[in-house]
């Protein structure tokens, strides 16, 4: 940048926040608690405050215009913050804008409309993304397949799905669970559903989710999957002209030639997989990681990867924390296989050494799409029927951080690309 | 005569060499050549069923949907009335989304078998796997209807109902299961236990099961609903249910006396004291009458209790003595007393006795008494948890009585018993540290209190800390800690105006660092217990406010704001004062209490902390 562009930036800030104080949110190791200080900043968005987003800065931390009702909420909610005078908030802006810096402020302008995608009846123990927003406070909307095809998507910004399986086979949970009343019931619920859709089978109905689902995205939407809901859909888009779903799964046996018929240019992130057909095998594809593979779980932690705040902003975003390393955790998606995903896809955070990726990136048409491996990131092993993670006890977990970081970019002012 | 039987066999190890060939090429997905295999062995062996089931599923993977249908119906010409072959043809056009030909088949089926219960399973279990739930009800019924026998229907029945969440519709065919076999009833209620989870389920099933009671009179659906009363920890209903059924029955009382004992282990005192009263009245012979007139008065006791704790004053860090409602337990200490004399039971009278010496010292406050009854005790043969409980309430009288030594020497006793608990021996190390440093042996105190706070699960491991702190930040001005350490017994001693002169002289002198900011922190605990706000708040904002702060200066806010909050219901200025305490104590350990304090303010809420 050079000194001309930066005088400018500088004053253009000048004009607007010389005439009144800010609050800082720091969200590096200072801060009391991390997650609840995105709905700080999202819930002011809602109010119509100005912030800012600090990429780089402290963690990611957030600047916010002064005022008492944030001050109160963020001391009721324990979130730390500082009030800052204007001079001290101009050095922190002129800081980061810094040619010298890899930072950058990202000025927010509205909160994102988000809707996650929730079976009827589920509760938001059992899914750390709504787990994550409950304990954040930050608004949103369930959504399920009545209302993805009927086009709700277009009412919101973001969509995020959890643990949900778009092959139509049930989490593949057939072999272990087939007699548990929960597992018995899901399969009624996706079943009913489809007839009432007028679907024959469970199987063709999620087909018409998930391109549902893409055209959102290719028409600007963003969507943020975790564990299951990453690959399953992926496979789904794969297999989107052919049948893989065995005969206790929709009634019928899968395509023999399913394999030979996957057409990998309908995904967005992963190709040239290998469908695991076997029905009573826990694993969709060869796209996870297994546990094997993982081997001790005290190893397990991933990398994020440090992008450049000003050339890249929203993998920066995205990857915003006040650690750098992070703890793994497993999930029926752990983790993905490094040379399964497409080349166009970014890698945002991975275990060094191996070709584990936990969290990956990529754009598809006029929106983006981001993939987050694992079940809970509090919880190494949650299993069927666990209890929920009280996340009281883990305010400030970079695992979860890196859900909420999902929530706010749509958020962010549209900048010219630096070129 | 002999070659043939060879030749037999050679040809039955040649088609099980076969089958086993097929079901390779089948597994590693070559359904074309086992298919070929297949049909070269059921030339061979057209009866046998197995092979004809392997063929069709390999016909159903390639959907060959007419080769099954073409096998299947040769097959039914061979052998008409077998409901396999009429179940796999069914589900063929089940596959084909041909459902009610499917129907028309799976009828046939139970229409050339009308009497074999075998038919309604096997046919309802084809449905089944077609996840055709309504006509897998509806041939279960048939087979429930035509054979009456609910044991071989029902489970699956209800099973049905519960997975469809027709809650009402399982509950009445268990309940129909119960009227004719009411040994089943465990069987029932784990079966119940899949689907009880959901909501209004519960509701359903006592509705339900209510019914079935108030027509048959059967006793069975009284213990099914007292289960599904507990589940809602409904204790009140569930009771009345299982006195129905004791006098219906002319039982022994003992199921009523074990859900006594655990509803009050659960804490509903009333529902407690209903159930033995029950037995009071019923079984005045019983070898558990005296036990249950024990839980009788123990649940009044309890009720009591529960009716005298003043919420008003929760927030205090020390409560004057107060002895006001402890006439209101005479009546207790006198059942306790008639209890004891009226039985020859060892327990039962120590029992008696134990309760009636902790009111003695817990509510009227009478160390004389009290001690006096402790000490007979301590004559008798006890139980060991009896002992223990007696050894504690001991050492309390003792440090009440100023006897310090004799204290140190039953909490040194306690340690050693093997059935102290945990947490008593706990307690003990603890106690045992502060009479060293009551009566000024500092050094051997430290030793003491080292140990505990080494083990960071011990839960007085963060006093044994502060009281280190204390005592190796004073030792060389021994005498001031005398003072400090005089004080502090003071107000174990509930001699609050004594220790606040200490804590206050101490406060007051300049040249104590540290020990002037606790003895301020302290004085204004003394003053709160003796309802002198004003001079608390004073020492209090003196500690919290000025530039410097001091390790008590958190503490001190927090109970400057709960006095604004409570004492003086300044809410405005209790708002402040916790709001301080977030913005300069970010991670003090009052922070979380602050903020639910602010919640509660902002909630307009009152509570007790």
């Amino acid at each position: 940048m050079t000194m001309k562009k930066f005088i400018v930036i500088i004053i253009l800030l000048a004009s607007s926040i010389f005439a009144q104080t800010k609050i800082f949110i720091p969200m590096d190791l200072k801060q009391s608690d991390h997650l609840k200080a995105y709905g700080i900043t999202f819930n002011a968005l809602k109010e119509g405050v100005v912030s800012d987003w600090l990429l780089n800065y402290r963690g990611g931390s957030f600047i916010l215009d002064y005022s008492q009702k944030v001050a109160l909420q963020c001391r009721l909610k324990g979130v730390s913050f500082e009030p800052l005078s204007n001079e001290q908030a101009v050095q922190i802006y002129s800081f980061v804008q810094s040619d010298e810096q890899n930072m950058e402020v990202v000025r927010l302008e509205k909160a994102p409309k988000i809707a996650v995608y929730v079976p009827p009846g589920f509760q938001p123990w059992d899914d750390a993304v709504t787990l994550a927003m409950e304990y954040a406070e930050v608004e949103y909307t369930k959504v399920w397949i009545e209302e993805i095809l009927r086009g709700d998507l277009d009412k919101y910004d973001w969509l995020h799905l959890h643990h949900e399986d778009f092959t139509g086979q049930y989490g593949k949970f057939f072999a272990s669970f087939q007699g548990a009343q929960w597992y018995q019931e899901q399969q009624i619920l996706y079943e009913n559903e489809a007839q009432k859709l007028g679907y024959k089978k469970v199987s063709e109905m999620e087909r018409a989710v998930v391109l549902t689902i893409r055209d959102y995205v290719g028409a600007g939407g963003f969507l943020f999957a975790m564990c299951s809901a990453t690959d399953s859909y992926d496979i789904a888009l794969a297999a989107i002209n052919v049948d893989i779903a065995d005969q206790m799964f929709d009634g019928d046996a899968p395509d023999p030639k399913a394999q030979e018929k996957l057409d990998f240019s309908q995904t967005l992130a992963f190709d040239n997989f290998t469908l695991e057909m076997n029905p009573y095998v826990y694993e969709y594809s060869d796209i996870d990681i297994q546990p094997v593979e993982i081997q001790n779980q005290l190893n397990d932690y991933f990398t994020l990867f440090d992008f450049s705040a000003k050339y890249d902003p929203v993998p920066s975003m995205l990857t915003q924390n006040h650690v750098s390393v992070v703890r793994g955790f497993m999930g029926q998606t752990t983790m993905f296989r490094k040379n399964l995903i497409k080349k166009s896809v970014y890698i945002l955070g991975e275990r060094p050494g191996t070709d584990q990726v936990k969290y990956i990136h990529g754009n598809f048409g006029r929106g983006t799409f981001t993939f987050y491996g694992g079940h809970d990131p509090e919880d190494y092993q949650h299993a069927v029927g666990d209890n929920p993670t009280d996340l009281n006890l883990f305010k400030n977990s970079p695992g979860y951080r890196l859900i909420l970081n999902n929530i706010l970019f749509p958020a962010a002012k549209k900048k010219k690309q630096k070129t | 005569m002999l070659i043939r039987p060879d030749v037999s066999a050679q040809n039955e190890l040649l088609i099980n060499n076969k089958i086993s060939l097929a079901k390779r090429y089948e597994q590693s997905g070559d359904l074309e050549k086992a298919k070929k295999i297949y049909n070269d062995i059921i030339k061979e062996q057209p009866w046998n069923f197995e092979i004809v089931k392997s063929l069709n599923d390999i016909f159903l993977k390639l959907k060959e949907y007419d080769n099954s249908i073409i096998l299947i119906e040769e097959k039914i010409k061979l052998n008409p009335t077998d409901p396999n072959l009429y179940g796999l043809l069914g589900s063929t056009y089940a596959t084909m989304g041909e459902n009610q030909k499917a129907t028309e088949i799976w009828d046939k089926a139970i229409e050339i078998n009308k009497s074999s219960m075998v038919t309604y399973r096997v046919i309802a279990d084809y449905a089944i796997q077609k996840r055709d739930f309504n006509k897998a009800i509806e041939i279960l019924k048939k087979g429930l209807d035509a054979t009456n026998e609910p044991m071989i229907f029902s489970y699956d029945l209800g099973n049905l109902y519960s997975i469809t969440m027709e809650f009402e519709e399982a509950a009445k065919v268990y309940c129909d299961l119960l009227f004719s076999n009411p040994e089943q009833l465990a069987s029932i209620q784990s079966r119940m236990n899949r689907y009880l989870t959901h909501a209004n389920s519960v509701k359903a099933t006592i509705d339900v099961t209510l019914d079935y009671y108030e027509k048959s009179r059967k006793t069975q659906y009284l213990d099914l609903l007292s289960y599904l009363y507990m589940r809602e920890q409904n204790y009140s209903k569930a009771l009345d249910l299982m006195i129905q059924k004791d006098k219906a029955l002319d039982n022994n009382g003992i199921s009523i006396f074990n859900f006594a004992k655990s509803v009050f282990a659960e804490g509903d005192f009333n529902t407690s004291s209903k159930a033995y009263m029950f037995l009071i009245n019923n079984y005045k012979n019983s070898s558990f009458l005296p036990d249950a007139e024990l839980g009788y008065i123990r649940s009044a006791e309890e009720k009591l209790n529960s009716e005298q704790i003043d919420s008003s004053n929760a927030w205090k860090p020390f409560l004057e003595n107060d002895t006001a409602g402890s006439y209101k337990y005479s009546k207790i200490i006198k059942d306790y007393e008639n209890l004891a004399e009226n039985y020859f039971n060892d327990n039962i009278i120590a029992s008696a006795k134990m309760r009636i010496g902790i009111i003695k010292l817990t509510i009227f406050k009478d160390y004389n008494e009290a001690g006096r009854i402790f000490s007979d005790l301590q004559k008798s043969r006890l139980a060991p948890i009896l002992i223990v409980q007696l050894m504690q309430n001991l050492a309390q009288i003792s440090i009440q009585k100023n006897n310090l030594s004799e204290a140190q020497t039953i909490y040194n006793r306690l340690k050693e018993i093997p059935a102290s608990d945990p947490s008593v021996k706990s307690l003990a190390n603890f106690m045992s540290a502060k009479i060293l440093f009551w009566t000024g042996n500092f050094p051997k105190a430290l030793i003491e209190l080292k140990d505990i706070s080494q083990n960071l699960s011990d839960n007085f491991a963060n006093d044994a800390i502060e009281l280190s702190i204390i005592i190796n930040t004073m030792k060389q001005d021994s005498l001031n800690l005398l003072n400090y350490a005089k004080g502090d017994l003071l107000s174990a001693q509930n001699n609050f105006n004594g220790a606040s002169e200490i804590f206050k002289k101490l406060a007051d002198n300049k040249n104590l660092i540290l020990l002037n900011d606790i003895s301020k922190y302290k004085f204004a605990q003394m003053e709160i217990a003796l309802n002198k706000y004003n001079s608390a708040i004073s020492a209090l904002e003196e500690l919290s406010s000025g530039e410097i702060k001091n390790v008590y200066s958190d503490k001190a806010l927090y109970l400057l704001g709960n006095t604004y909050l409570y004492a003086l219901n300044n809410y405005e200025k209790g708002q402040e004062v916790f709001q301080n305490l977030l913005d300069t104590f970010p991670n003090s350990l009052y922070f979380d209490k602050s903020r639910q304090m602010l919640n509660i303010i902002n909630k307009g809420i009152k509570q007790t902390i």
